[in-house]
């Protein structure tokens, strides 16, 4: 038996509203689902196992019919899905009484259902979200009914809000494969038992790292899932030294460089830090046009010897703003304001 | 610092002239045109140089007044000591071959003017405070309000220049001008917000706007419903009673219609005419009979009379009789015939006529029927209209329930939406953060210029107030400079301001302040002080005082007069000050 898991797909999300890609991601996001089912309907995937989350917001009857025939396309494969906070079942939702395709299932129960594939010999168990959030922690006393060879729980949620997870009790509960959603981050939390697909497509910036999904083969009583990344585009936080780039043109020069070899398509992150000559100052607006990048942090801070400085200037206004403001737990806001004011008086110095 | 000599070489009037000065106070006494002026302007020159002017500013400049009358090297030497060091100055004032050499005879060091050595022994004083401490020339008493001006404009300055290098209001102004580039900045990226905000909010205004409308459209449609159900009821009504008339109406027109009307009529009448007619024939056959017996008997008589001639009499006779029958008979068959033809033309003009008005009556009754079938058609018609109306209005609704629905969610998402992009603030922290670190920096910078400004408005007020005390031998004792930079001056009674005491008071005052402000700038080397008459207003007690100070103050004193009054004066004080202890 060999499954596909997947979770928080977030079709319909517009991420990055405002910067030139945020529309092509649009498209990218349902290609990339578009191109999974592809996948799981070629290599003959018996299950595609869906963890919640498929749409970003409430899904429109004209999008339940798109996912409905991506879903009809499959000649094999059977499609089993939860309905996540996201897109939870709301009072009026489409979900509620859409006509699925034969070889979908959607566990739309409040409390935990399950379906059985006697050819298959598995059972999946889930619920789904009919609120917005749920501080219960539904599926830690959560137990197999045994009905089939093969157990599976299709779970979304983890943190306070959605459904709190504890880890070492759903492990210990007698699922074969646990397949979470929720959390956007791919994570392997015990090998071949329990996994977050993490989001297909990375759906904002936060999302940053390897995004895709899981590939689960049951043979013989064993079973081993393996990651497959998947998505179109990373979001890449790009660390920057100012020891690598010691001045602005330097700077731009790397970013253009350290860009293109990770990829353009990607969409970056900057962030400028170390220790920096008080006199350059990193062109951030410029640095913007370079590529994809959704933000320049530069955190870099001038070369400035407090002390040394304060005991230099000891009496003068420099001395006195340093005593002013220096402290050693300063606040960032405090610490920028010394740089500033200093960097202003030797500026304008003589 | 003292200065030992002065060596003119060409210097307005003078050439080839050496003038030596010693610790303490030197006073120089001439009469008018002696040259005082120009001594201590080239004490200035000295120091600092003489530039010309450009333009018609250069025709009485200092330069012009100054250059050589008698020709020769416009240039000068001065030798001074400073820091335990004798130092030798060289200039050279002549514009085209300006020169200055500094060297220090101690140690044989050459030291540049250029690179600010000499600022440096004269303790970082420049021109401008040099100009207002120490060097007092006539000028600068010229009038009362310029002085009142100067003073303001001095301390003004002071305040800026009170650490020499440091210039806090252009860091400030510096740092204000970044805080306009990021309120700019931040400005930029609300707008983006806010068109955002603005974005999501107008499309919720227009789902909400069409889900109004489907409502309404709803509200139209479902009016319309009521309307086509109750127009229906009321078809079924008139259709209903429209074919029970119907029925009747049908029922009424299954009569025959009368075709064979006058038939019996005819029929009474054929067989009253059958019967007539048999009678007749009864008749006419009778006549036959009469016309053939008579024949028989004829016969038989002709038989029985064997005369021929009454034989032929009898048999015309007879035929004579035979013809009158048959004409008879004819006769009256045929008039028979004719009434009998006439009658049934007769009768069968009745009957076409008869038949005709049936006929037209039939045809009006069947238009009549056609119309009441007309009718119901046109009902049923129009009930058909009705159902497909209402099934158009079934369909609609519909539609506008899914659509409303559709919206609805629309609608929902895009107020999720809309309360991400409101409760996001994370575009504008960063700029935020850096704004509020500026206007910290700026807020900080403020604060310690003013907390500087104070303190040494303090040290200053007082160390004038010192000053001044001693030179009015008490009657001021406390002077202050207030927040908008105005000398006060508190006597016992009233506060006064700088305009409203003695033109000698407000010298002194001046007087004060410039030696006071001179100390501060000068806190380990002092510099020489150098007056051109400027105690030309004191009266002779405040003069006396004066002296005293300045002797007391240790300082050399370079005090050029054409009065013999200071001399004078100067000596009673050095009594005083060598009897006392």
């Amino acid at each position: 038996m060999r499954f596909f898991h997947i979770a928080d797909t977030h079709l319909g999300a517009v991420p990055d509203a405002g910067f030139p890609w945020s529309e092509e991601r649009r498209t990218e996001i349902w290609e990339s689902f578009r191109g999974v089912i592809q996948k799981a309907d070629r290599e003959e995937i018996d299950l595609l196992l869906i963890a919640g989350d498929l749409f970003h917001r409430q899904p429109l009857m004209r999008e339940l019919k798109e996912l409905n025939y991506l879903f009809s396309t499959l000649k094999k494969t059977k499609v089993v899905f939860i309905i996540g906070n996201h897109d939870y079942l709301k009072a009026d939702s489409y979900y509620s009484e859409f006509p699925w395709s034969e070889n979908v299932t959607c566990l739309m129960g409040a409390e935990c259902g399950s379906v059985v594939f006697e050819d298959l010999d598995t059972e999946v168990y889930g619920l789904s979200y009919h609120t917005r959030e749920i501080t219960e922690a539904r599926y830690d006393s959560l137990k197999p009914e045994k009905k089939a060879g093969f157990s599976i729980l299709l779970a979304h949620g983890g943190d306070a809000r959605h459904i709190p997870i504890d880890r070492k009790k759903l492990l210990l509960s007698g699922f074969d494969y646990i397949a979470l959603g929720h959390i956007h981050k791919p994570e392997i939390i015990e090998p071949n038992r329990m996994a977050y697909a993490g989001a297909l497509e990375p759906i904002d910036q936060n999302d940053t790292g390897v995004h895709g999904f899981l590939s689960g083969e049951y043979q013989d009583g064993v079973l081993k899932t393996t990651f497959v990344p998947w998505a179109v585009r990373e979001y890449i936080p790009l660390a920057l030294d100012t020891k690598e780039c010691p001045t602005n043109l330097a700077f731009q020069e790397t970013v253009r460089m350290r860009m293109a070899a990770r990829g353009m398509q990607h969409i970056y992150k900057i962030v400028l830090s170390g220790y920096r000559d008080p006199d350059i100052v990193y062109d951030t607006e410029a640095c913007r046009k370079l590529g994809n990048i959704v933000s320049v942090s530069d955190e870099s801070v001038p070369d400035y010897d407090f002390e040394r400085l304060g005991r230099i200037h000891a009496g003068d206004i420099a001395g006195r703003y340093i005593e002013a403001l220096y402290h050693p737990d300063m606040s960032e806001t405090e610490r920028k304001a010394l740089y500033y004011g200093i960097h202003a008086l030797f500026e304008m110095r003589g | 610092m003292r200065i030992l000599e002065l060596e003119i070489i060409n210097f307005g009037k003078f050439h080839d002239e050496t003038v030596r000065f010693h610790d303490g106070i030197n006073l120089i006494y001439g009469a008018n045109e002696m040259g005082k002026t120009t001594l201590h302007s080239f004490i200035r020159g000295m120091f600092f140089g003489i530039e010309k002017q450009r333009g018609r500013a250069a025709k009485n400049d200092e330069y012009s007044l100054r250059e050589p009358w008698y020709g020769g090297a416009f240039a000068g030497v001065m030798r001074f000591e400073s820091g335990g060091k004798i130092f030798r100055l060289e200039r050279n004032f002549y514009r085209k071959d300006k020169c200055v050499s500094l060297i220090c005879e101690t140690n044989g060091e050459i030291l540049s003017v250029e690179k600010g050595d000499l600022q440096v022994l004269m303790e970082g004083m420049n021109e401008d405070a040099f100009r207002n401490t120490v060097f007092f020339n006539q000028q600068s008493a010229a009038t009362d309000e310029g002085l009142a001006r100067e003073l303001r404009n001095y301390m003004t300055n002071l305040q800026n220049a009170g650490d020499g290098e440091m210039n806090v209001s252009a860091a400030i102004k510096s740092l204000e001008e970044k805080r306009r580039r990021l309120e700019s900045e931040k400005k930029r990226l609300e707008t983006a917000r806010r068109e955002e905000i603005e974005n999501l909010q107008m499309r919720l205004d227009y789902v909400r706007q069409e889900i109004l409308e489907l409502s309404e459209e709803q509200k139209h449609c479902e009016v319309q419903m009521a309307r086509i159900a109750r127009e229906r009821i009321a078809l079924q009504r008139q259709l209903d009673q429209k074919r029970r008339n119907l029925e009747q109406m049908k029922k009424e027109l299954e009569i025959p219609l009368e075709e064979n009307a006058g038939k019996d009529e005819m029929e009474a009448w054929r067989s009253r005419m059958e019967a007539h007619r048999s009678k007749r024939r009864l008749l006419w056959r009778n006549q036959e009979l009469w016309l053939l017996g008579g024949g028989i008997v004829a016969l038989l008589l002709c038989i029985l009379i064997p005369n021929i001639w009454l034989n032929v009499l009898l048999l015309l006779l007879w035929l004579g009789i035979s013809a009158f029958f048959v004409w008879n008979i004819y006769s009256r068959h045929r008039e028979e015939q004719e009434r009998q033809e006439r009658i049934q033309q007769e009768m069968q003009e009745r009957m076409k006529r008869e038949i005709q008005a049936e006929r037209e009556r039939a045809a009006k009754r069947e238009k009549l029927l056609e119309e009441k079938y007309q009718e119901e058609d046109e009902l049923d018609r129009r009930e058909k209209e009705l159902n497909l109306e209402f099934e158009k209005q079934m369909w609609n609704q519909e539609r506008i329930n899914g659509d409303r629905r559709e919206k609805q969610v629309i609608l929902n998402n895009l107020e999720e939406s809309l309360q991400e992009a409101q409760s996001e603030k994370e575009r504008t922290g960063s700029v935020q953060e850096e704004l509020d670190a500026v206007h910290l920096a700026i807020m900080t910078l403020n604060g310690i210029s003013e907390d500087i400004y104070k303190e040494s408005a303090k040290h200053l007020n007082q160390a004038i107030s010192e000053i001044l005390s001693q030179i009015t031998e008490g009657r001021y004792t406390s002077v202050f400079l207030d927040a908008n930079m105005e000398v006060r001056i508190n006597t016992p009674k009233k506060l006064l301001s700088l305009e409203q005491v003695s033109r000698g008071t407000m010298e002194q005052i001046y007087f004060s302040l410039r030696m006071a402000v001179g100390c501060m700038f000068c806190q380990d080397e002092t510099m020489p002080i150098i007056l051109d008459d400027a105690f030309v207003m004191y009266d002779d007690k405040r003069l006396k005082q004066t002296l005293r100070w300045l002797y007391q103050s240790g300082r050399q004193v370079i005090l050029f007069t054409c009065h013999s009054r200071e001399q004078r004066i100067y000596e009673e004080v050095l009594q005083e000050e060598t009897k006392e202890p």
